[in-house]
């Protein structure tokens, strides 16, 4: 009853979305430009096709040895004072994050859907501090109260009108629908923030093992900003982010960037320790220019249990190039509406494993057409079509199923067809 | 000494429930003269158990599929569905360990054997144009069958391909039971495939090979309306092709 009740409200979204011109122009935009920004970035750099199968097989190794290279990377990091932590469940990271940061506190926040996992700006605010997104998307889905609809494009579905809207009402001045104006105004708006915030949040993209070097990989600059200028540093780290050496990290790179649709990004930065100096006397001091604190959290929140999984282990070699989501025939025409923290079809595989659990992916394990493009174009060679056929199964055991399909399959079971036989 | 060939050909329960998808391969076979067993017209494969993770009851009812099918002793079996088609040349077999002893061809590698042959004669009408849309079933999540349908379509009508095709073609959103699931989506995502893939081709045909692209990419396109787009399963498109 309660996996129809759930259905029902997101089929409810979803037909509601499919009749929003707004976002079906946003979209329709967005993954014109995407698909031409990839084929050219991967036009120009042909062997990157190639480095995607020296990836896999990095990825896989590290997918078997997590508890190895967790221990590995926090080594090389306490080594170089920085702090580390383990956090088993996105719980325990709040309650390690709570105990960093502590309460009454500025943070600005570089762009990470790991931290969705944590709803780390409700609870942090909600813990007394403020928290400012700076990755001009995420801005506007926090002003908006919005939620990310895209990993890469967190604001894909606002078409500008709306942005102008929510910043002239930031600014208490009209501002013209104009992305480069609005794109300034938020630039004026952020730059004091960073150095007026006590602690500056980040994900990474890779972080490795034997340098314990986290690779924050962006455009905008501000993620610079965030792990540079605030004193102290906290970092959010998935455990699958792990690559065995810094050479690895690199091909990793190459291959996000192309995959993302980059010739290459504006920014790569690679963080190894806190700031330090020994310009007087050879004497370290911490803290020279940069953060005088590195605190990194790996986080679990399921990822270990998903690793030992024959099948959806997969999921865990995800980029988060976004490379998919443009693929799709369906991501599209609905965005972020279907997913949960995660989205699209590899994001339901994420939301039953690592953010929502079984229930909150239910919905959306039926939103698949099962095509296959996407592990066609998934530099990683995930098969969502695949994790998504073996969710089904293990929602059928966890009694998951919404009724629509319980009746299909016992009328199939019964009739020996899934369509109703017409009378006489 | 050779065992006489025996054909067996599964409608299966989308194509059988659509009277135009129906007497379209009915309409083939017969003008093609083409002797053969009947069935599948009220009997489901088992696909849409397994796509909705019921795998244990699937490998029961699959069981039951699979003695129905052997009792009739057919050598070899076509269907015109990607979905049974897969059923019976992958999964039961690799899913449920069960070995039919026939040999299963889907529509399009028979039309082609049939074409090479020389046993069907199909009207040129090399004016005509058509664009071909690639079933993900056959496709990429199957066996990779590309080359034949285009050899069936050439062979009487113009092919036009869309700008990204085979492996990397866009789906028309009517499988993985997302036309039962939230049918507004799947069609929403047949009407974008056609107006990105088929009306910049300036074409007004679409031709395919299985019966839910052609029921869905159907539906997408009653959804445009400045312009009337045909949609046609392959067996059907033939059938018009041939001489009585």
């Amino acid at each position: 009853m309660e996996a129809s009740k759930e259905f029902n409200a997101y089929k409810r979204t979803i037909y509601k979305v499919l009749k929003d011109k707004f976002l079906k122009t946003a979209l329709e935009r967005a993954v014109t430009a995407f698909r031409k920004n990839r084929d050219a970035a991967l036009a120009a750099f042909p062997e990157v096709v190639e480095k995607r199968e020296r990836l896999q097989e990095i990825k896989d190794k590290v997918i078997d040895n997590l508890d190895y290279y967790v221990g590995k990377a926090r080594e090389a990091l306490e080594k170089n004072h920085a702090h580390t932590y383990f956090a088993s469940d996105a719980d325990k990271a709040n309650e390690i994050l709570k105990n960093i940061i502590g309460t009454g506190k500025m943070i600005v926040k570089a762009k990470s859907i790991t931290s969705e996992e944590l709803e780390f700006n409700k609870v942090m605010t909600a813990y007394g501090n403020t928290v400012y997104e700076t990755d001009l998307g995420e801005f506007i889905v926090q002003l908006l109260g919005d939620k990310p609809m895209h990993i890469l494009a967190p604001a894909v579905h606002v078409p500008r009108e709306r942005v102008a809207k929510i910043f002239s009402e930031v600014a208490g001045r009209e501002m013209p629908a104009d992305p480069k104006k609005l794109a300034m105004f938020a630039r004026e708006f952020l730059r004091d923030k960073y150095f007026k915030a006590d602690v500056g949040f980040s994900g990474a993209n890779f972080i490795t093992a034997d340098t314990g070097t986290m690779f924050l990989v962006e455009n905008e600059g501000n993620i610079r900003f965030v792990t540079n200028a605030p004193e102290i540093h906290v970092a959010v780290i998935g455990v699958e982010k792990l690559m065995p050496t810094l050479s690895d990290a690199m091909l990793g790179l190459e291959v996000l960037m192309r995959y993302s649709g980059y010739l290459t990004t504006s920014y790569v930065s690679m963080i190894s320790c806190p700031a330090k100096t020994g310009d007087i006397e050879k004497v370290t001091v911490y803290g020279a220019h940069g953060p005088k604190e590195l605190h990194v959290i790996f986080l679990d929140n399921g990822r270990t249990k998903a690793a030992a999984d024959p099948v959806y282990r997969d999921m865990l070699r995800c980029l988060r190039c976004g490379a998919c989501m443009y693929e799709c025939p369906i991501y599209p025409l609905v965005s972020g509406n279907w997913g949960y923290h995660y989205m699209g079809g590899i994001g339901v595989a994420w939301t039953a494993l690592v953010s929502g659990g079984f229930a909150k992916a239910a919905p959306l394990a039926y939103s698949c057409a099962l095509c296959g493009r996407c592990k066609e174009i998934c530099p990683a060679g995930i098969d969502s079509s695949k994790l998504i056929e073996r969710l089904r199964k293990d929602l059928k055991k966890e009694g998951l199923v919404p009724s629509f399909i319980k009746e299909m399959a016992e009328t199939v079971i019964k009739e020996g067809t899934p369509y109703k036989k017409k009378e006489g | 000494m050779e065992i006489e060939e025996k054909l067996g050909v599964f409608f299966g329960c989308t194509t059988a429930g659509a009277p135009h998808l129906l007497k379209g391969l009915e309409d083939f076979l017969s003008k093609a003269k083409i002797d053969y067993v009947p069935m599948g017209k009220d009997l489901c494969c088992g696909v849409p158990l397994t796509l909705a993770g019921y795998h244990d009851e699937a490998a029961e009812y699959v069981k039951k599929v699979a003695d129905k099918l052997i009792s009739t002793k057919i050598t070899k079996m076509v269907t015109s569905c990607p979905h049974c088609y897969m059923m019976f040349k992958r999964e039961y077999p690799e899913e449920f360990g069960i070995e039919l002893p026939f040999k299963v061809l889907h529509f399009v590698e028979f039309a082609d054997e049939l074409l090479k042959e020389g046993k069907i004669k199909l009207r040129n009408r090399k004016d005509v144009r058509v664009l071909y849309h690639d079933p993900c079933g056959i496709g990429r999540r199957g066996p990779g069958l590309y080359e034949e349908p285009r050899r069936v379509l050439e062979s009487c009508v113009q092919v036009v391909e869309a700008d990204r095709n085979r492996v990397l073609g866009t789906c028309c959103g009517g499988g993985g039971l997302l036309r039962a699931s939230l049918p507004k989506l799947a069609v929403a995502a047949a009407k974008r495939k056609i107006q990105d893939d088929v009306l910049p081709k300036g074409v007004d045909t679409i031709v395919t090979s299985c019966p839910f692209c052609t029921l869905n990419l159907a539906d997408g396109a009653a959804e445009i309306a400045d312009k009337e787009i045909k949609v046609f399963d392959l067996p059907q498109f033939l059938a018009e092709q041939m001489e009585d």
